[in-house]
């Protein structure tokens, strides 16, 4: 099979299992915390991340890694789960308003599926998460200064934290953005004004399968490659992913199963 | 040689090796399920393993079936997940003593074989008669050895099939193999807890009415080997209701 499409027809991925063996997953979901995270009020998108990632298995040598077929998700009511490819681009150690930035990574250039050149890798999700549980209660200020896909370096947004977001919450930056800004790439530096002592991160997600459970104990099931993830990156052993669970705040058990198509070297 | 076009399982089917399971996966209902905290599990309900996996005499010679479509009914709208179940071990809960089953199962993924992390799923062998407190040491996705679950208190009234996903040590995101487990706690407990590793197929949405999936449709691409067991189960709630996969088809193949 060569890269090229249509991997999403039923023949394609028949194939890709009888070739090389298509690699099925099951998880376990924890999304913490259960209590106060960000919140909508402030017009936050807020969330709840996964509580450990899931690390991409190697692939053989004449592969170039994998892309996901399915993805399916149970929540126990109507909840939005987004599979994505996390990036941490840095984090923020703060101690009563003055803070440490970090920085770890910008987002990759990659083979998207199809595509016969790698290019950026644009997160559909940048988002702040709390990597710890801040201690005090005051609602510290975050300033990123960042570069964006299509404005460029130099840009930056501040916000305000909610109080309290316990480990594991976060929210999404796409709506507070300086301008239209969504296509943000790799940050510079965070820093705080106020608040207690605590870790925020920043990461860049990739979305690679979502799905709405719509129903009030529901699932949802779909096939990738027929939604919105077509131009997926191709994911390379080691790769982080992650599950986000949208517009809630509470913990609950969830499991989701995805499968990873392998995918040959262009 | 493999089935790899969807011409060729047309083809497979008119040379008569093409068979649907009709399967038995009346699930009980539920009215208490082992939790261990808020957040920390997927509760859920079991059905028995399809009877009907057939024969590989029955096979014409294939030792695998690739999965096609599958009707499923359920009552109350919640969703089933089906897996393939590999009984990791079993827990007297009377005597806490162990018993280790098989490992999870090798398989080639990505061109590399290699050992398939499972789920771990926590089931009722019988009808509860006391609470019982489980903690299982296991080698992770990995093949790290001797990490450990967090707690799994069962209830005293939980019944036959109902169960839970075991919380894993952080950053573990599979079991390779159940080495011990312990169960502690408790008064005059009866019965067996089994310990399953979970392979899953899909998970399939369910209205409270019957519902047809197409697998393969969906992008779900299952060869399983003939003595697979291939179970279902209820995921997300402990209300009791009526479920039963009423058949599963397949093609005969060999990979």
């Amino acid at each position: 099979m060569s890269l090229g499409r249509p991997l999403d027809s039923i023949d394609a991925l028949l194939k890709a299992d009888a070739d090389y063996g298509i690699h099925p997953v099951g998880l376990n979901l924890r999304h913490t915390p259960a209590g106060t995270a960000a919140n909508a009020t402030s017009g936050k998108q807020p969330m709840l991340c996964w509580d450990r990632d899931y690390v991409v298995p190697s692939v053989h040598a004449d592969l170039q890694g994998w892309c996901v077929g399915a993805f399916a998700g149970s929540t126990p009511a109507f909840q939005q789960l987004i599979l994505v490819k996390k990036v941490l681009l840095g984090y923020l150690t703060f101690t009563g308003g003055a803070g440490t930035y970090t920085n770890v990574a910008a987002m990759p250039s990659r083979y998207h599926y199809g595509a016969a050149a790698p290019s950026q890798v644009i997160p559909d999700f940048p988002l702040i998460r709390s990597a710890t549980t801040p201690s005090g209660s005051t609602t510290p200020t975050i300033t990123v200064d960042y570069t964006d896909a299509d404005n460029g370096a130099g840009r930056s947004t501040s916000q305000v934290f909610p109080s309290n977001p316990l480990r594991g919450s976060g929210f999404l930056l796409g709506p507070n953005m300086q301008g239209d800004d969504r296509k943000l790439v790799s940050v510079q530096s965070m820093a705080t004004s106020g608040g207690s002592t605590g870790v925020l991160e920043i990461w860049g997600c990739r979305m690679l399968g979502y799905e709405a459970t719509y129903s009030s104990n529901g699932a949802g099931h779909t096939q990738v490659f027929q939604t919105a993830a077509q131009n997926q990156p191709i994911l390379e052993p080691g790769d982080l992913l992650n599950v986000l669970k949208l517009n809630t705040v509470a913990s609950a058990g969830a499991f989701c199963q995805f499968d990873l198509v392998p995918v040959t070297k262009p | 040689m493999p089935i790899v076009t969807v011409q060729e399982a047309v083809e497979q089917g008119m040379l008569g090796q093409y068979d649907t399971l009709h399967g038995d996966q009346n699930i009980r209902s539920t009215r208490s399920n082992p939790l261990s905290g808020a957040g920390a599990a997927t509760v859920a309900r079991n059905a028995a393993a399809i009877d009907a996996v057939p024969d590989v005499a029955d096979l014409n010679g294939g030792t695998h079936i690739l999965l096609e479509a599958c009707d499923v009914y359920e009552q109350t709208g919640l969703p089933l997940m089906l897996y393939e179940a590999f009984l990791l071990g079993s827990i007297d809960a009377a005597t806490a003593a162990f018993t280790d089953g098989v490992v999870a199962p090798t398989r080639t993924t990505g061109g590399i074989s290699r050992e398939i992390p499972l789920s771990l799923w926590l089931e009722m062998g019988a009808d509860m008669v006391s609470a019982r407190t489980v903690q299982v040491t296991y080698t992770n996705q990995d093949g790290v050895t001797g990490q450990v679950t967090t707690n799994h208190a069962t209830t005293s009234n939980a019944i036959k099939h109902s169960g839970g996903f075991m919380v894993l040590a952080t950053g573990d995101t599979g079991v390779l193999d159940v080495t011990s487990a312990a169960a502690t706690g408790g008064t005059s407990p009866t019965g067996t807890i089994n310990l399953w590793g979970v392979n899953p197929i899909t998970i399939l949405p369910s209205l409270g009415a019957a519902t047809a999936a197409n697998l393969l449709a969906e992008g779900v691409v299952r060869r399983v080997p003939a003595s697979a067991q291939l179970r279902s189960m209820v995921v997300g709630g402990q209300v009791g209701g009526r479920t039963v996969i009423t058949d599963l088809t397949y093609f005969v193949d060999t990979p």
